[in-house]
């Protein structure tokens, strides 16, 4: 008798499968990002779609392909997500080149999220640089949702000029329910604020780092020179985290290139203690 | 589980038998290029005896090329298809043993959760592997050298000890007895020949390196990675070739009404592999790269997985057209960058 094989109960779901989403809203952030919020067209699906602050989704535009994104959104406000796009390749191209009603995929969420239960009765402080905001701003808008749960909330954000810079209807909000310092690298005539790079600005503000833990996101560059500026605070290597970005197709560990050593940044990140990036090689 | 005897004049009822029961796969002979692991049909003669080179068996189970999604946009409706293949009983035959294993090392990427790759699963959860160790060693292999061979034999189904006019069939799982039903015993005179054989195989090509522990060898700081990366022209033959090398783009094509997603093979040896949207890239020149593509299989598979990502097939040895020997370079590498010579 040839014996029976090994019987298969479980169908699998195929996380190469995007859900369909509508594009609800597109915001002109700046002359080259735009916020996207799409719905799931699946109510179903719609309605059972949570995720955590940190996470990231990967965007399907049919015809040219699927970039990764950070979900920039809140999973406080819930029935929609939102992600920013730089226009920088051929799949941002095509999303800029869409309107509102459009149909995209989207693979989501993905990736670890930001410890914020840890982080429960601490202060919070975020030093952003450019479109490094869009990751920070779901864990800041949902911190600022859950008030009570949080000390102070300061936010550092700076960008090239004040057209660089993102999110401004939420400043007011920003600024009520938390404290936020904005600078610019190069001020125009109606700029009133701070002009300065982050890391400096970071420097002169001089945050105290008990009970804080620190968040940054920016680009590599801003990185380079903020984190001696916190070690100088006094701030600790597990105090500071921060969200990495590398090049992924498949977002769930399997197709190869987002690898940090031994890590996945799709499924061992995109969030990280500057104390596990000391554990990695110098490769990102 | 009883070991069996197949004579070679016997193949034909063997597989007509085995084909009534499952879909068999095996090497099957192309023109001007190597064998090719194909789906057979009746009357087919596949090359069972691992005598020659052939395309990895990954290429039956990770294709080279493969549609992962339809998506139609009609009428202000957009739908979409999963692609995925039919999971059904199937053989592969006539599998190099290294290669069998690195089949282990792609079970490892692509069938742990949380993520389980559903086109993988398809082929690969109901499919039985059978090992072939041909008779005369290649002399590119050093299996031996990159892990104890000995464990790999539980990961197959079946392994076929290639003794001239006759196969000697181990049987190492319980379904593998399926695959052996109404074959003779052996004899002693069997038993006695089959265990020089794997004994030849055990012993073949043993490196330098073969005791170290390579994962705790291989260092970020090493001369060797510049010296192989001046030689490399970054072809990508080595992955392509490679049977445990997995990595993979996913493009969209426009063919008509509908958009084709599909998956193909990519390589950590390609700029391009890791050069992102607006410039950045981690691994932007040659010697990151090819530090990559043996830690990864060396140091970073054995760290997430426990297995050693290379099992010594020999391909990139052979095939490589600027002469980069990955044993050469291990050798350097666990001999404080001493050049070993290396026997061909």
């Amino acid at each position: 008798m040839i014996n029976t094989q090994p019987e298969r109960t479980t169908t699998i779901a195929n996380p190469y499968e995007p859900q369909l989403a509508v594009i609800e809203k597109i915001i002109d952030e700046t002359w080259d990002t735009k916020t996207f919020r799409a719905v799931f067209l699946d109510e179903a699906y719609r309605e059972s779609f949570t995720y955590e602050p940190g996470q990231f989704q990967i965007v399907s535009v049919f015809g040219v392909g699927e970039a990764t994104f950070c979900l920039t959104s809140t999973p406080t406000r819930k029935g929609f997500v939102e992600f920013s796009v730089k226009r920088v390749g051929s799949v941002t191209a095509a999303l800029h080149e869409m309107y509102e009603g459009q149909i995209i995929g989207i693979r989501a969420p993905l990736g670890n999220h930001f410890p914020y239960e840890e982080w429960k009765g601490k202060n919070l402080l975020f030093a952003g640089g450019g479109i490094g905001m869009a990751p920070m701003r779901s864990l800041l808008n949902f911190c600022l949702d859950n008030r009570s749960d949080y000390g102070e909330i300061t936010t550092i954000y700076g960008a090239r000029t004040p057209g660089d810079l993102c999110y401004k209807y939420e400043f007011d909000d920003w600024n009520t329910r938390g404290k936020l310092y904005l600078t610019v690298d190069q001020g125009d005539d109606d700029w009133n604020g701070h002009v300065g790079h982050v890391p400096g600005y970071l420097r002169e503000l001089a945050p105290k780092p008990d009970n804080t833990i620190a968040i940054t996101c920016g680009p590599p560059i801003m990185i380079k020179y903020i984190l001696p500026e916190f070690a100088n605070l006094g701030f600790t290597d597990d105090q500071i985290y921060t969200t990495l970005e590398m090049k992924m197709k498949c977002g769930i560990g399997k197709c190869g290139r987002c690898n940090i050593g031994s890590k996945f940044v799709c499924i061992d990140g995109p969030v990280f203690s500057n104390a596990q990036i000391k554990d990695l090689p110098p490769e990102f | 589980m009883a070991d069996k005897i197949l004579a070679k004049d016997k193949i034909p009822e063997f597989l007509q038998r085995l084909m009534s029961k499952f879909t068999v796969v095996a090497p099957m002979e192309r023109k001007d290029a190597p064998a090719e692991f194909k789906e057979l049909s009746p009357g087919d003669k596949p090359i069972l005896d691992g005598s020659r080179m052939m395309m990895p068996p990954k290429d039956y189970l990770l294709p080279r090329y493969e549609v992962l999604l339809r998506v139609r946009q009609t009428g202000g409706e957009t739908k979409i298809e999963s692609m995925i293949p039919e999971d059904k009983p199937r053989v592969m035959l006539g599998v190099w043993l290294p290669d069998a294993q690195a089949i282990q090392v792609l079970d490892r990427v692509f069938l742990e959760e949380p993520f389980k790759d559903p086109y993988y699963a398809a082929r690969r959860e109901n499919t039985m592997i059978v090992a072939v160790i041909p008779a005369e060693m290649r002399w590119s292999w050093f299996c031996g050298s990159t892990d104890d061979v000995e464990t790999w034999k539980p990961n197959v189904d079946a392994i076929m000890y290639d003794l001239g006019d006759r196969f000697y069939v181990e049987v190492t799982s319980e379904r593998g007895e399926s695959i052996v039903e109404g074959l003779a015993d052996p004899t002693e005179e069997d038993i006695a020949a089959k265990n020089g054989l794997w004994e030849r195989f055990k012993t073949h090509n043993i490196l330098p390196f073969a005791d170290e522990k390579l994962y705790n060898r291989l260092e970020w700081d090493n001369s060797v990675w510049e010296e192989i990366a001046a030689k490399c022209v970054a072809c990508g033959m080595c992955s392509y070739m490679c049977p445990s090398c997995s990595c993979f783009d996913i493009q969209d094509e426009v063919c008509g009404t509908c958009v084709e997603r599909y998956r193909c093979r990519d390589t950590c040896q390609f700029e391009d592999f890791t050069l992102m949207g607006a410039g950045h890239n981690p691994r932007s020149e040659q010697l990151p790269r090819s530090r990559q593509r043996l830690m990864h299989k060396f140091k970073y598979q054995h760290e997430q997985f426990g297995v050693v990502g290379c099992t010594g097939c020999g391909r990139c040895v052979e095939l490589c057209p600027v002469n980069v020997d990955i044993r050469e370079v291990l050798c350097r590498v666990c001999a404080g960058n001493q050049p070993e010579p290396v026997s061909k």
